[in-house]
């Protein structure tokens, strides 16, 4: 009988050591090997664009052309280089023949009529209705969607509702509404669809709401905000980790595009959810609000949404409302002037109060509004100005 | 025969054998427990470990000639470290998803296969090898041992190890203290096993228990974290049960997801006012399962009688302990699975409501079935409703989402005049033989009741345009969701992938071309053993699918199943060892029985369906198995009954059992139907019966 000699025993372990080693290596395969949050952003489809144009392709508005037919796409931070015959990380601009293409130009997956209030919007012609549309693609890939069946497949993967930017501002006089939402996925890869929508509503008279990430580039917005009335943009955290992490997005480009909305005046609500785990402390929305104080000033409504479990992040148990609320509290005490609570229906903090005398302006019951104090944009009572669109002013 | 002096090495392999089976149930249930895991993950989960089992039992031929010789010593040394593997390979599976994987999130089918196969290869491997090595060693002290000895000494191990889990150790022990009881058998066999005590061993040997009793004691801590305080955790007999505190918020997390949790009174008050406020006066009601806040809005209607049934007594009771349930006038609780209950109770409801999770599981598909929807009916009073619901629709209905509510819609339109789709937090079904309103908020007020949720957000949420958009999405050419062929369960696993965005086809492929690579390399007898190990976890696969279609996920009785299963492969062990006719005949004959059977098993699936007694699936595994158990040591001896004949032949039994699994559970039964999949095992067989035909005996 052989026995396994000291030697042997050595060069086994040392085998399966580096066998473990390199096992650990592989594990990028899931997620980072190097000890940083892993990083989930979305990577251009290779060869994945079709093989001719449809009649809801558009050329694109933003993009450069490389050389031996390739392009750059200039209209978000992802900065995709496509090479002929390539898809963008949003699957909703190809390459085709040295020219970029939008496949989403009228071609709508989803279009309902919602109270402005759900987008949320609460300091933005309350009550009144939005038609709201939604194409196909996301430049992000947030593990949390709730609309994932259309924000993360391609245009050609989905029911086409064939509307074009006419026919939606006809379907949204039609149906009594005041504005247009882009809305659901995210309209900035939609975008030649939802700005030449924008144009033609404006001179009907209807307003336009841009739901977003934020993750666009400057130019593409500035001549964005040219059409918009107002705004809802995530601001998912404020740590370019948990982007990367739980987004697949990164910090700074948002950051930039609320900047350039309030400079270019344009009325807009942030909107942070509040996931369990990732950024439900203290510091975290102190840091927050000292940002948006510091850069955009106390006026612009701040929303803290509960986190429900949904796609890919269903493990994680609903945001304590306690949580929440002492969120609110604490913006509030950092100077926030306007915080609302999110999917806590019937609580305080879904009504407006005024921020110099504190009187009740806008009870808020769900989407019914019994009570509404404000007056030509002014508290009724101390008639100090309340930032927003109001009936008055958007009359 | 006179049974020969092994030193006690038949004694380590039943040992490892009991080990070895809890070790892997225990093994299930972790994964369950951190995958949320569908019938998917446990077919992944037998798979690797047959597969990894397979490759340890070819290693342990080409290993042990090079590296180690036959030895007691080696073999103590061996189950010492199988022991401190079984308790890493379970802290491994609790600690590593958070580290490789984004925190809270579900994970896909390739990750789930990555993280699977890395964790359960060390124990798998090392347990595929310890069988044959403990033959060799066998062999080492007395040259003409019979190979089929250590099969039936491991047979024996396997079935004890089963129903000691099943029958006793599962209802008072959590999976630490599992393997520490299932492991003092193999330790104190190694004690008996002569010659095994070295300085090695009896050091491996310590730190085996250590790691037992670590495991042991600090069980709490090894559970992964949660954010918030864990305030309660226990194994019940259906899955894993922690409670967790957060903020004065109270979440149940069942198997790692949160099922049931306090502050949501949207998701109540939909769920009780859409169905409830089309009744009159609900004054007897049924609630299948139930979720937080819901008994206070139900308290509204002051109904007479509440019966609420929940399968797992302890989830109802840790609902009711930490409010996440009001106790109500009226109420009791029923520990019951839903469908036996309606099935043997006269009391007609005025309301059945079913508040059950996604059906993504047979577990939990069979509630929404034909089946079901049929004993629902026959039990609601004039002018009921019965209503059920699955995840809500936000903005846009996919394809696979059609499918769904389609075929749900389908099912139920057989059984009632009106199927209403309501869109909300979750998308309710109501269902009743009378006209369903959709102005809840009338219906409400004119009852006089009070809400939240529903009087504030329902006319932005569940308008006309968006209700209409949901029913007019029902494809009535999709076919109804069946008990024996569940189209739910094809299309859940259709959307995992695709909520995901990946296709199985490469996994598919991969295994195509071993799975073929494999077979041209086997000999015949080896593709009869392959057969037999497919046909026989394919049979034990269609039964516990048949059960749980049947009788429910009764965790008991499933356990019992798998022990009939093994049971029989030992009498057929023992029987086929003492065969002295024609080998090939025989061989012949087992598969002619086993093929007869698995079509005798499909015509009483057609003819009986729900009236099929329990007996027969019993009856049908023992015979299945002791068929099995016959042919393996006849193909054994066909090969020569060498020690290269017999790690092929543990080998071709372990690959085709691997290959059974994945294509009875992911194939088989969700796209065709566990009849379709029991004729296709009968046709495997029945091709098997020629190539054994075609065997030439060895002398």
């Amino acid at each position: 009988m052989r026995r396994l000699s000291r030697r042997q025993f050595i060069l086994a372990t040392a085998a399966s050591l580096c066998s473990t080693a390199t096992g650990h290596a592989r594990w990028s395969f899931f997620g980072s090997a190097d000890g940083l949050p892993s990083d989930i952003q979305g990577t251009i489809f290779q060869n994945d664009a079709p093989a001719s144009l449809w009649k809801w392709s558009k050329a694109a508005y933003h993009f450069s052309r490389l050389g031996q037919g390739a392009v750059l796409c200039t209209l978000c931070p992802n900065h995709c280089r496509l090479s002929p015959g390539d898809r963008s990380v949003c699957r909703s601009r190809v390459n085709l023949d040295g020219t970029l293409y939008s496949l989403a130009y009228g071609n709508a997956c989803s279009a309902n009529v919602d109270p402005v209030e759900k987008k949320p919007l609460f300091h933005f012609l309350p009550t009144t209705r939005a038609f709201s549309i939604a194409a196909a693609g996301c430049n992000f890939r947030c593990l949390n969607c709730q609309n994932w069946e259309i924000s993360q497949v391609r245009p050609e993967d989905v029911h086409h509702l064939d509307l074009f930017p006419e026919a939606v501002v006809k379907a949204a006089v039609r149906s009594g509404c005041q504005s247009i939402a882009y809305t659901y996925s995210e309209p900035t890869t939609f975008y030649e669809y939802m700005i030449d929508t924008a144009r033609i509503a404006r001179s009907r008279g209807l307003h336009n709401i841009w739901v977003s990430n934020g993750y666009i580039n400057q130019k593409p917005l500035i001549a964005l905000c040219r059409e918009l009335d107002g705004a809802n943009v995530n601001l998912k955290s404020i740590s370019d980790d948990v982007y990367r992490q739980l987004n697949g997005g990164r910090l700074k480009p948002v950051l930039d595009t609320f900047v350039t909305l309030h400079r270019q005046g344009v009325h807009f609500e942030m909107t942070h959810l509040v996931v369990p785990g990732y950024g439900d402390n203290d510091e975290m929305v102190q840091r927050m609000c000292g940002w948006i104080l510091e850069h955009l000033g106390p006026n612009y409504p701040l929303h803290f949404l509960r986190f429900f479990p949904r796609y890919q992040l269903d493990r994680l148990a609903p945001t304590p409302v306690a949580t929440l609320i002492r969120f609110r509290e604490l913006a509030m005490a950092e100077g926030i002037r306007y915080v609302y609570l999110g999917n806590v229906p019937g609580h305080a903090g879904n009504h407006t109060f005024c921020h110099r005398c504190k009187r009740l302006l806008v009870e808020r019951q769900g989407y019914h509004i019994p009570t509404f104090h404000i007056t030509k944009g002014s508290c009724q009572f101390c008639h100090t100005p309340i930032p927003g669109v109001w009936p008055a002013d958007g009359a | 025969m006179k049974r020969p002096d092994d030193g006690g090495v038949r004694r380590v392999v039943v040992a490892t054998g009991i080990a070895s089976v809890a070790v892997q149930l225990v093994c299930v249930r972790e994964y369950l427990a951190q995958f949320h895991g569908n019938e998917i993950v446990i077919a992944l989960i037998f798979f690797f470990w047959l597969v990894f089992g397979g490759i340890g039992t070819v290693a342990a031929k080409g290993f042990r000639t090079w590296v180690l010789q036959p030895s007691p010593t080696i073999l103590a040394f061996l189950s010492c470290l199988l022991v401190i593997f079984s308790v890493c390979q379970v802290v491994a599976v609790r600690w590593l998803r958070d580290l490789v994987f984004i925190h809270g999130t579900s994970v896909g089918f390739y990750p789930t296969l990555g993280y699977v196969a890395v964790t359960l290869f060390p124990y798998a491997l090392l347990v595929g090898f310890v069988l044959p090595y403990s033959l060799s060693v066998a062999r080492y002290r007395l040259a003409r041992y019979p190979g089929n000895w250590i099969y039936m000494a491991d047979n024996a191990g396997d079935v004890a190890g089963a129903a000691i889990f099943s029958f006793a150790l599962v209802h008072w022990l959590t999976p630490f203290q599992v393997l520490l009881v299932v492991h003092l058998p193999l330790l104190a066999s190694l004690l008996l096993l002569e010659s095994a005590i070295s300085r090695r061993s009896a050091a491996a040997g310590v730190l085996a228990v250590a790691a037992l009793v670590t495991g042991a004691v600090f069980e709490d801590r090894l559970l992964p974290t949660r954010e918030g305080r864990r305030i309660h955790y226990a194994e019940s007999r259906y899955g894993r049960i922690e409670v967790i505190e957060s903020a004065g918020a109270v979440s149940i997390f069942s198997d790692g997801v949160p099922s049931h949790f306090s502050q949501d009174p949207a998701l109540a008050e939909e769920i009780v006012h859409i169905p409830l406020s089309q009744v009159d006066r609900p004054r007897r009601l049924l609630l299948v399962s139930a979720v937080g806040g819901m008994m206070a809005e139900v308290a509204k209607y002051h109904p007479d009688r509440v019966d609420y049934v929940e399968l797992d007594p302890l989830a109802a009771q840790l609902q009711l302990r930490f409010d996440l349930l009001t106790p109500i006038r009226g109420l009791t609780v029923i520990a019951q699975d839903a469908r036996a209950y309606l099935s043997h109770t006269s009391t007609r409801y005025d309301a059945i409501l079913v508040n059950l999770p996604e059906p993504e599981t047979y577990q939990i598909n069979r509630f929404y079935t034909a089946g079901f929807f049929e004993l629902a009916k026959n039990h609601l009073a004039p002018g009921g409703v019965f209503s059920f619901g699955i995840e809500g629709v936000a903005n846009y209905i996919s394809e696979i989402r059609q499918q769904k509510l389609s075929s749900l819609a389908n099912t139920a339109r057989s059984y009632f005049s009106h199927v209403m789709l309501m869109p909300g937090q979750r998308l309710l079904f109501v269902c009743r033989d009378r006209p369903i309103q959709t102005d809840i908020p009338v219906l409400l007020e004119q009852k006089g009741i009070d809400t939240r949720h529903i009087r504030r957000y329902f006319a932005g949420d569940l308008t006309g345009h968006r209700i209409r958009q949901l029913n007019d999405a029902v494809d009535p050419r999709v076919g109804g969701n069946l008990d024996l062929s569940p189209r739910l369960m094809r299309l859940a696993f259709v959307g995992w992938l695709a909520r995901h965005g990946e296709s199985p086809r490469w996994f598919a492929l991969a295994l195509s071309v071993a799975a073929v690579a494999y077979l041209t390399r086997i000999t015949r007898p080896q593709w009869v053993l392959l057969t037999t190990g497919c046909v026989n976890i394919g049979a034990e696969m269609v039964t516990i699918f048949t059960f749980q279609t049947l009788y429910g996920y009764v965790y008991l009785q499933i356990g019992v199943l798998v022990t009939v299963f093994l049971a029989g492969l030992l009498p057929g062990a023992w029987a086929g060892g003492r065969f002295v006719g024609n080998r090939r005949r025989a061989l012949m004959t087992g598969d002619l029985l086993l093929c007869l059977l698995l079509v005798l098993f499909a015509l009483i699936l057609v003819v009986a369906r729900q009236g099929m007694p329990g007996m027969v699936l019993y009856g049908f595994g023992l015979a299945v198995s002791f068929c099995c158990g016959f042919q393996f040591p006849l193909a054994l001896m066909v090969s020569g009954d060498s020690a290269t004949a017999a790690a092929q032949s543990f080998s071709a039994d372990l690959v085709g059992a691997a290959i059974g699994v994945l294509l009875v559970s992911l194939v088989l039964i969700p796209f065709f139907g566990i009849l379709w999949a029991t004729l296709f095992l009968a046709g495997i067989k029945f091709i098997s019966f020629f190539v054994a035909g075609a065997i030439h005996e060895t002398p």
